[in-house]
Order: structure tokens, then sequence, then C-alpha cells
């Protein structure tokens, strides 16, 4: 097995979304009464904010100091949705918190055309997110994983390469309590090839059980079973907003990183989503709930993404977003064809055609722009009643194959009286409908004309059914043969 | 009447034209040769004669001048679009002036699950939604009635068909005709003497002209009854019973 962890350096900053790169931020956190920083963006570090001051300090160095209270849930929450997002890149994935995501990559890899392709697009999707990463794969998780914490951004295959790896660097970088870091350092040790040069029964006779078994769990002595995430049966995910959002647009970032989670899920479990839910949820207000209707089963995160962003534009935010949740509503299996992992996001040129642009996407973007009601096909439907005999259908409907003496191309959705200056052109047409039918017909229609030469289509009532349907020798206009 | 421009053609452009889709291996008359092909076959062997595409264009718009719905106007594109869809390509009406009505489209032939209907609030709104149907290279039709529209908005439509490789077909009312359109081919529709009337005041690499569809091709193409306009009215002089 290989793996390839993916280390979040700045997870706990850059989960709040893109912050003002001019104004210093950090991540407070506590232990007992002290608080420190826990994590500074790089106009906090450019004045000597480092993580683990004082936060008083902190706040001296830099007065305009945007201070973020620690959050792990909220912080462990994302890094599940990170790790969900990872499914689209292997089937095993481990969530490693505080900050790191451990895929299986060698199943993948041939999928991916090698280690370097793989970790490319990683990366880019990483880049995309806004994102700071470091990878690095290994034979062993928490070889790779230790790697990719110490910046050490490398591709082995081997053992023996991890363990040259991992020779070079310091102690501290074993994930070890402060107490058996300080017996080490007693021992004269510096480097980690110093202590796996030990003999094993040494090691673990002067430093203790546990410290042996990370130590060899990292160069694979022993096994390191991991317990990859399940692809649970429905996907429900959420997100706070750091900083309330305002605007439609502001939310894109947050959208960003539950479709990708999404994504991600829907390729674990071939999926793909028909119907979607967003909340917006406000602070003292019902959340704004907008519900998507696609017009095929999709896993395209660029493409819902889109529609979820055309319908944004249409929705007048009436207070701001604090959380965002998204629901799948309806999911169905879909057949894929290929993998298509390789595709990039999208892959369109802009102005060119969308590659491999589908009518579903299509319907799918003009409904969610448009309104759900605006986009459809007609449906012939074996109805007695002309205006019962068409029907809005969700596009993509199929209709009947029957055929109708002549009939017009429009039809009024409410009959108009006619001109007296139109003159009868055909003979006329005796439709009834039953009385089992609430709205009962019982019309002649004729094909008439104008001096123009429009032709229409019009009826004359002959009485019965229901109020306002009494004879009156009246034509009423119904449709025109357009 | 109907002075049907003759297939072979007279003037030096039919001439020059014809050579060169005889010389192109990519061109197709008609519709046989499915979507790809620069022109669909319209339905009426006059009006392709006319036409310097020999159809309606592919990777262009047509743009449609009528002084009013109910002539015939939009049964002229039926034949074509019913080859389409029933082809399994999709064709959407965007904005149309009334509801389609089901029934006369399953006569005329069109398979309605493949006819996108898209309704629209605004001018504005049925322009961009025409427009990304006819970019998108999935639809191969597009006919959008447009009551206002700029040229810069015509121009992005033609732009559109063009790269989308779809044919598109533009409704506007007949005093637009003044107006400049820098699309593929314009023409008016009017109803005289019981055919329809067919101007065209602009055809990119062809010659305007006129032609006329008598009420019996319209028979011809439907496979129905098909009242326009071949039904024959009593005298004009003839009130409406009653």
């Amino acid at each position: 097995m290989l793996w390839t962890a993916l280390h979040y350096p700045a997870l706990a900053l850059e989960r709040l979304g893109p912050l003002d790169p001019d104004v210093p931020h950090a991540v407070a956190a506590r232990t007992g009464a002290r608080r420190f920083v826990a994590a500074a963006n790089a106009a906090a570090a450019e004045v000597g904010i480092r993580d683990g001051l004082a936060l008083s300090s902190a706040l001296a160095l830099a007065p305009g100091l945007v201070v973020i209270e620690r959050d792990e849930r909220a912080e462990a929450a994302h890094l599940e949705l990170l790790a969900l997002g990872a499914i689209a890149h292997s089937s095993i994935v481990v969530p490693s918190p505080p900050d790191a995501v451990l895929v299986e990559s060698g199943a993948s890899l041939e999928l991916f055309g090698g280690i370097g392709a793989f970790v490319a697009r990683v990366r880019e999707g990483a880049v995309a997110d806004g994102l700071t990463l470091a990878v690095a794969t290994a034979p062993t998780p928490a070889g790779a994983r230790l790697l990719a914490r110490a910046g050490r951004e490398v591709a082995l295959r081997t053992v023996e390469g991890l363990g040259r790896a991992l020779a070079p660097l310091p102690l501290a970088h074993l994930d070890l309590d402060a107490r058996a870091l300080a017996a080490l350092r007693r021992s004269g040790l510096k480097r980690i090839g110093e202590l796996l040069a030990l003999p094993p029964a040494a090691v673990a006779r002067r430093f203790g059980p546990a410290l042996s078994d990370a130590l060899y769990r990292l160069d694979g002595r022993l096994p390191d079973p991991q317990v990859p995430i399940r692809v649970p049966p429905s996907f429900r995910a959420g997100a706070d907003c750091p900083l309330e959002a305002a605007s439609s647009g502001a939310l894109a970032f947050l959208l960003r990183r539950l479709l990708g989670a999404l994504g991600g899920y829907l390729r674990g479990a071939d999926l793909g989503v028909d119907e979607l839910s967003l909340s917006l949820v406000h602070r003292h207000r019902p959340p704004t709930v907008l519900s998507l209707r696609l017009a095929a089963p999709t896993d395209d995160v660029a493409h819902l993404a889109r529609t979820i962003g055309a319908r944004l534009e249409r929705t007048a935010l009436e207070a701001p977003v604090v959380r965002v949740e998204i629901e799948a509503v309806r999911l169905e299996p879909v057949v894929r064809t290929a993998p298509d992992l390789l595709e990039g996001e999208g892959g369109a040129a802009p102005g060119g055609p969308p590659a491999g642009a589908s009518v579903e996407a299509l319907v799918d973007e003009l409904a969610a722009r448009l309104g759900d009601a605006r986009v459809y096909t007609a449906l012939a439907r074996d109805e007695h009643r002309p205006e019962a005999a068409t029907a809005r259908a969700c596009a993509g409907g199929a209709g009947g194959a029957t055929s109708w003496p002549a009939r017009p191309l429009w039809l009024l959705r409410e009959p108009r009286v006619a001109p007296p200056t139109l003159e009868l052109a055909s003979a006329p047409e005796r439709i009834e409908s039953g009385w089992w039918d609430e709205s009962d017909v019982r019309r002649d229609y004729f094909i008439a004309r104008d001096a123009r030469g429009v032709h229409y289509w019009v009826f004359r009532r002959r009485g019965g059914g229901g109020a306002g349907s009494e004879p009156d020798g009246r034509l009423w206009i119904h449709g025109l043969f357009a | 009447m109907a002075p049907t421009p003759s297939p072979e053609g007279s003037s030096n452009e039919r001439g020059a034209l014809e050579a060169l889709l005889v010389s192109r291996t990519d061109v197709r008359r008609g519709l046989s040769g499915g979507l790809r092909a620069p022109s669909h076959a319209t339905g009426f062997p006059d009006l392709d004669a006319a036409l310097p595409a020999r159809g309606w264009p592919v990777g262009g718009v047509a743009e449609l001048l009528v002084g009013a719905h109910g002539i015939g106007e939009t049964s002229l594109l039926l034949p074509a679009l019913a080859a389409l869809t029933s082809a399994g390509c999709w064709a959407a009406f965007v904005a149309p002036p009334h509801e389609p009505y089901a029934p006369a489209l399953v006569n005329a032939g069109v398979a309605t699950e493949r006819l996108l209907v898209v309704d629209a609030p605004d001018a504005a709104e049925a322009a961009w939604a025409a427009e990304r149907l006819l970019r998108s290279g999935a639809v191969a039709a597009v006919v959008v009635w447009l009551a206002r529209t700029t040229p810069a908005r015509q121009r992005r439509l033609q732009l559109a068909a063009e790269t989308g490789g779809a044919w598109g077909v533009i409704y506007r009312p007949a005093d637009a005709a003044r107006e400049h359109s820098p699309v593929a081919l314009r023409m008016t529709l009017e109803v005289r003497s019981g055919s329809l009337a067919l101007g065209l005041i602009k055809a990119r690499g062809g010659v305007p002209g006129e032609l006329a569809i008598a009420p019996s091709d319209f028979d011809a193409v439907q496979g129905a009854e098909w009242p326009v306009p071949a039904c024959r009215a009593p005298s004009r002089a003839a009130p409406a019973p009653n």
C-alpha cells in the first residue's frame, strides 16, 4: 500500500474562508488560563506573531489583530468535509485530526497516471479552494503524515527510502508528549534516524512501549491499521460562516467546500444527486431554503456549483447568513462509463461550448435562473377537452403518439371573445368532454381567419356544464395557427 | 405567382456558391446528413432552393419578420423541427408568444419530448436563454421570439449559433425590417393572396428575392390535415355567422 498524507497546516485559519490578507488574523487557543496564538496569517506573522505566543503579547504587537477563538468541533467538521472531498481521489480516506487527511494512493495511481499527476491534481484542488497544503507519499500512513507535517514533500515508494527521509528530521516531529521528548533529549538523541538505528528492544526498555510502537509504525515494522471513513447512506453537511455573509457572492467559498465534499461523497458512493436542498441559516430568522431539482442525477460538482450560483443570483437574502447547509434530498445510482477523474473541473474554454454540455445540465441552468416552472416540454395527452390535451412536463418527459384533427400551434391560456370580423373557414368540429370531467365542455370548433390572413381556432359554446358555459352565440378564440 | 428561383440559379453568385458547396465534402444538403451539416432542409423545396445554404442555416441565425402571429410563420419551421427532434436532436422554443399546443406539434411530427419550451420574464432574459442554448452545442435548433432587441444582442446570438453549431431563428415584428441586423438570413413573412409570401431581404452568400409557399405545400409536409392556409374559406364579404 502507498499512503499520501494531505496536511493542511493553516486549516484553523483557512476554514474561515478568504480573509483580508492585509489584516492580521490569529486563532487563539487556551490551556488553563493561558491564551495563546494557535495560528496566524501572513500579515500577523510579518509583525512577529508566531504560534504559541501569548495572546496578550500578540495584541501588543498588532493592536488591530482579529482574534478568532479556536473551535475544535468546527475544525473537525471541516476536516471531515475535506476527507469526504478526498474520496474523489481514492476509495480509502482516513481523516487524521486535527489537520491532515490520509489517502491510500497506491490503487489510484494507475487512474491518475503516476504519483506526480496524482499529487498535482490534489494540489490543484487545494489551490482552487484557497488551502495551504503539504503532500507527502510513503509506504506507511504514519510516515506519510510525519513527512507532510514536517513539510518534507516527497513521494517514497519503499520503506528504505522512507527511513532515509525520516533520519535527518528532529525528534520534535514525532507525535510525543513533552515528557517522552525530554527523556529522549536527556539521552543525547536529536534525530529520528538515531532513534531508528537503536535496537528495538533497547528502545522499548529505555523509552517505553508507547514510543517504540509509534516509532515502528513509522517505518512499517509494526502494522498500523487505519479505519477509512465510511460513505454514509445520505449526505448532509453544513458549515458556519466565520463572518456573517451579507451577500450571495460571499457564500461562494463555503458552497465550494460543501460541494467538494458532496462531490467526493457521490463518487465514493457511485451516486448522483437528483434533488438538493440548500439552507441558508440566518440569526433570529427562519432559514432561506432553496430546493433544486436537477434534470438528471449528477455528480458533476462544477455543474452543481453553476446551478446553485445561478439560483443564488436570483435570491434576495433578507438577512446575513451565519451557516450554510446542503442536503442531498434524493440520490440515484449513476453509471460511469469511464473514470473521469482525469478531467479537470469543467474544462470549458471561455466562450466556447462547454465540454460535454448536456441538455440536462442546460435545463438545470435555465431553470435555476428563470424558475422551474418556466422550463418544460409540451406533453400531448389523449384528452377530449382541448385545454387538457396538452400538459407541461418536466423537460425530458415523453408524450404519447396520437394524432388529432387540425390543431393550432398556440393555445391561449384564457379564450377571448373573437372580433366580429372573423370569417369561418372550416366545418365545425364538435368537441364534448364527459360529465365525469369537472369542467364539462360542449363546444363547436371552427377555423376562422381575418383580413391579414391570421388563422384562429375558435369555438362556440353549446351549453351544458358548469357556470359560465351557457350558449351565448359568441365566438371565442382559443388558439392561433401560427 | 411564386417566382421561385430555379435550383440551378442564374446569377454568378449562385454558380460560385454551387461550386463551393460541391467542392466541400463536409457539406451536406438537407437533413440526411444530420447535425453537422451546414443546413437543415426546410421541407419546402422552393424555399430550400432560394436559401444560400439550401436550407435553414446551421451555425447561423435566421431572422423572420412577421406582422401578425397566426399566419403559418412557425409552421414554416415544423418540417425541419420534426426531422431534427425525431432524429434524436433537441430543439427549443424560447419565449413563445403563447403556450405551444402539444397536439399540433405531434400532428406535425415533432417529438415534443425533445422540444424544450423556455418562458422568460422579459426580452433580456429570453435573449440570455437563447444565447445560452445556441452556444451550448447540445441543442440543434433554437427559436426565440424577441419583441425588442439590439444589433449587439443579435450579433451575440449569431456568434452563439456559430460557436454551438446550432440553427437559430428569431421572430421579430415586421417593422424591424428597417433596422440593421447582423444575422445570416433575414426574411419577411406575410399572407398574400392566400399564400405565405416570403421576402428574402438578406441572405449571406445568396441573393435577396421573393417566393411564395402555397397552401398545398403546407398540406404536403404536415402529413396531417392542416388548415394553414389550406382551408378554402367562404368569401371575404361573408361575415361570421351569428
